[in-house]
């Protein structure tokens, strides 16, 4: 007599571990066929693994549920299930036999696999080279569908949108990430060009403002179309030239160009009114001097009149030309150093002595003892005019504030003087044409439009710079920097 | 052509006439045991036909064929000793089965213990060797390629 514990325990085990593996076998077998639909021998090798796995099924079945019949004394029941379990058994087997004939000729089925395996690889490669190209590209790269979704993008086009990564951008709404906004690009600023270049198929170039991490950048985008397969789907490639560096350097040449413009006119106007100032200067002598004998002279009373206005006219053409000269002499004027807070105290006083009725004028000085390398007397000459504009602006009355004091620019020190009004103001396309020299508003013969355009000359000749900043009716700031030494 | 026709008729024959000749055995009853004995000879014979050809290939000694030709060795050896012990069962006594205690007093007792354990083995690392094949398989074939736009969108 032997026992049949072992028997029954190597039974148990054994049918579960069976059990364990073809259940992993089948689950395997999935996944490979499914993911190889066109390998055959994989699909069979999946079938093989069920067939396995329902044996090892309806086996263990069969063992252990007959250990514990047999052992609770149900035989009956037993003789009952016992031929189903075998009958399952022995299908299994036959299916299993019939899928192990089918592929059994290896040879051949080998030769599929590498077909196929190697196909892919070739495919695989080649789909590694095209996305490196598409990834070594210099200019950031989207292509996108017809309707609006990102399809892929390259290594550039990730790298400018810093937050998110490749996986994350695909399938996203284009106008999402690139504007951050939740419709398509409709306005007529920005308009959006997929339609028109999956429409006609060409390429269109435009610019748009994208939204970057780091701000606004401008694109220039040129889209082109982009057959996809034989189905047709159309999308569309876009290449983003970030242009934004570029639009800013023109703008600064520009501005340049436009300054050293600016200089060289004056340059060439400075020339001809002294040189025209000279010769006018000497042509009134001639006439002055010849008015003055004819008046000296007994002559009738008709004449006497003409000859009296010839006189006085030429007088004031006269002061015009001085002050026509004044500006070349207060320009190149003798510099010295002068104590600023000195000069201020004797040209606050000098303000309240011309200031009308009707205007206030404050003055507030934030400065110590500063010494300054210049004339005063032109200085002086130039601020007078500034101030006087000022009073001219403010007719019906209002008030001055003039501030001075320290500041910095461009990491140098500078005495910046402010003259603050609440005058009529100037209209905006006056306003950088008010330093022009004989630029003037007022009524022929009251004003010569010499008195910013010497202002401007006498501060540039200190080193200094002068901006006028002004809202129509509410008046009107002019800002004098002059640099000093500590 | 003629060789699945016969494999046809031959599944469909044991299929439909199970012999009730041996009852009250595992593969006994409505079942019948020669059926089951058939089937586990033409197991054997298709493992067999299968080990042959791989070991006919010049490919036995790659994955997955050379996991799968010591799988169908396994398999034809579990088929050989199940098939034994099935047939020792048969010349079994009912009496000596007494309990959880079997009386061994001849050779087919003998056969019908050491049978029914050494089958486990066997049909274990049959089974072990498939599917280690389909991991093998797994490894090679890898992923699929990852495209950008999925398929299904082109
Ligand atoms: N503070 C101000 N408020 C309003 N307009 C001003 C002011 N300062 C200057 N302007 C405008 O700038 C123009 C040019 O001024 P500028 O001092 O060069 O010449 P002018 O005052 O017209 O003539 P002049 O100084 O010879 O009397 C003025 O005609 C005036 O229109
Ligand atoms: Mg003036």
């Amino acid at each position: 007599m032997i026992s049949l514990h072992l028997h029954i325990f190597i039974d148990i085990v054994g049918s579960l571990a069976v059990i364990y593996i073809t259940f992993q076998a089948v689950r395997t077998g999935r996944s490979i066929a499914l993911r190889n639909r066109d390998i055959i021998f994989y699909r069979y090798l999946y079938y093989q693994a069920i067939t396995l796995f329902v044996f090892a099924s309806g086996r263990a079945f069969g063992h252990i549920i007959k250990r514990i019949l047999l052992l609770t004394d149900n035989q009956d029941i037993w003789a009952l299930l016992s031929p189903l379990s075998g009958g399952l058994n022995t299908l299994t087997f036959i299916a299993f036999s019939l899928i192990a004939l089918m592929y059994s000729n290896v040879q051949d089925v080998n030769r599929q696999i590498d077909e196929l395996i190697t196909e892919r690889r070739r495919y695989k490669r080649l789909f590694d080279y095209k996305t490196k190209i598409f990834d070594s590209m210099y200019f950031p790269a989207v292509v996108i569908s017809e309707d609006y979704k990102i399809l892929d993008v390259n290594r550039r086009f990730v790298e400018i949108c810093k937050d998110k990564n490749k996986a994350e951008l695909i399938g996203k709404n284009c106008y999402e990430v690139t504007h951050s906004s939740s419709v398509p690009c409709l306005s007529e600023d920005h308009p959006c060009p997929i339609k028109k270049v999956i429409n006609e198929g060409t390429t269109e170039v435009v610019m748009h403002r994208h939204r970057c991490p780091e701000g606004d950048r401008i694109f220039e985008l040129h889209i082109s179309p982009v057959l996809f397969g034989e189905r047709e789907v159309k999308a569309v490639i876009e290449i983003c030239r970030d242009i934004t560096e570029i639009l800013k350097e023109q703008a600064e040449k520009e501005r340049l160009r436009k300054q050293l413009f600016q200089t060289q006119k004056m340059a060439s106007l400075q020339t001809l009114i002294a040189g025209i100032a000279h010769e006018f200067n000497n042509l009134l002598v001639g006439i002055m001097g010849n008015a003055e004998l004819i008046l000296n002279m007994p002559a009738d009373a008709g004449i006497r009149e003409r000859v009296e206005k010839i006189s006085s006219s030429s007088q004031r053409a006269a002061e015009l030309i001085k002050k026509m000269l004044y500006y070349q002499s207060a320009v190149h004027s003798e510099k010295q150093p002068f104590n600023l807070k000195v000069f201020l105290l004797d040209f606050q006083k000098f303000v309240h002595s011309i200031k009308p009725e009707e205007v206030d004028v404050k003055f507030i000085l934030d400065i110590e003892d500063l010494i300054i390398y210049g004339d005063p007397q032109s200085l002086n000459d130039a601020f007078i005019n500034i101030v006087e504009n000022a009073f001219q602006a403010m007719i019906d009355g209002g008030r001055l504030d003039i501030e001075v004091r320290k500041t910095i620019q461009d990491g140098k020190p500078y005495v910046m003087l402010a003259f603050m009004d609440t005058g009529e103001g100037i209209a905006p396309e006056n306003l950088d044409r008010v330093f022009d020299p004989f630029f003037t508003t007022r009524d022929v013969g009251s004003g010569t439009g010499l008195g910013l355009y010497v202002a401007k000359g006498v501060v540039e000749s200190h080193d200094g710079k002068i901006v006028v900043e002004s809202t129509q009716g509410e008046g009107t700031r002019f800002t004098v920097y002059l640099p000093y030494k500590d | 052509m003629l060789f699945r026709i016969l494999r046809f008729v031959f599944f469909v024959s044991i299929c439909l006439f199970p012999s009730n000749v041996l009852a009250v055995q595992e593969h006994g009853g409505a079942e019948g045991l020669l059926s089951h004995e058939l089937a586990h000879l033409f197991f054997a014979f298709s493992v067999t036909y299968l080990f042959v050809k791989i070991s006919l290939s010049k490919e036995k000694k790659k994955s997955p064929y050379r996991e799968l030709r010591m799988a169908s060795l396994f398999f034809i050896i579990w088929n050989v000793i199940t098939f034994v012990t099935h047939i020792s069962r048969e010349y079994m006594d009912k009496s000596q089965f007494q309990g959880l205690y079997l009386r061994v007093d001849n050779m087919a007792s003998i056969l019908w213990y050491t049978g029914s354990i050494v089958e486990h083995i066997f049909i274990v690392l049959a089974c072990w060797y498939f599917l280690k094949a389909l991991y093998r398989i797994k490894d090679v074939t890898g992923e699929p390629v990852d495209l950008p736009v999925n398929r299904k969108e082109l």
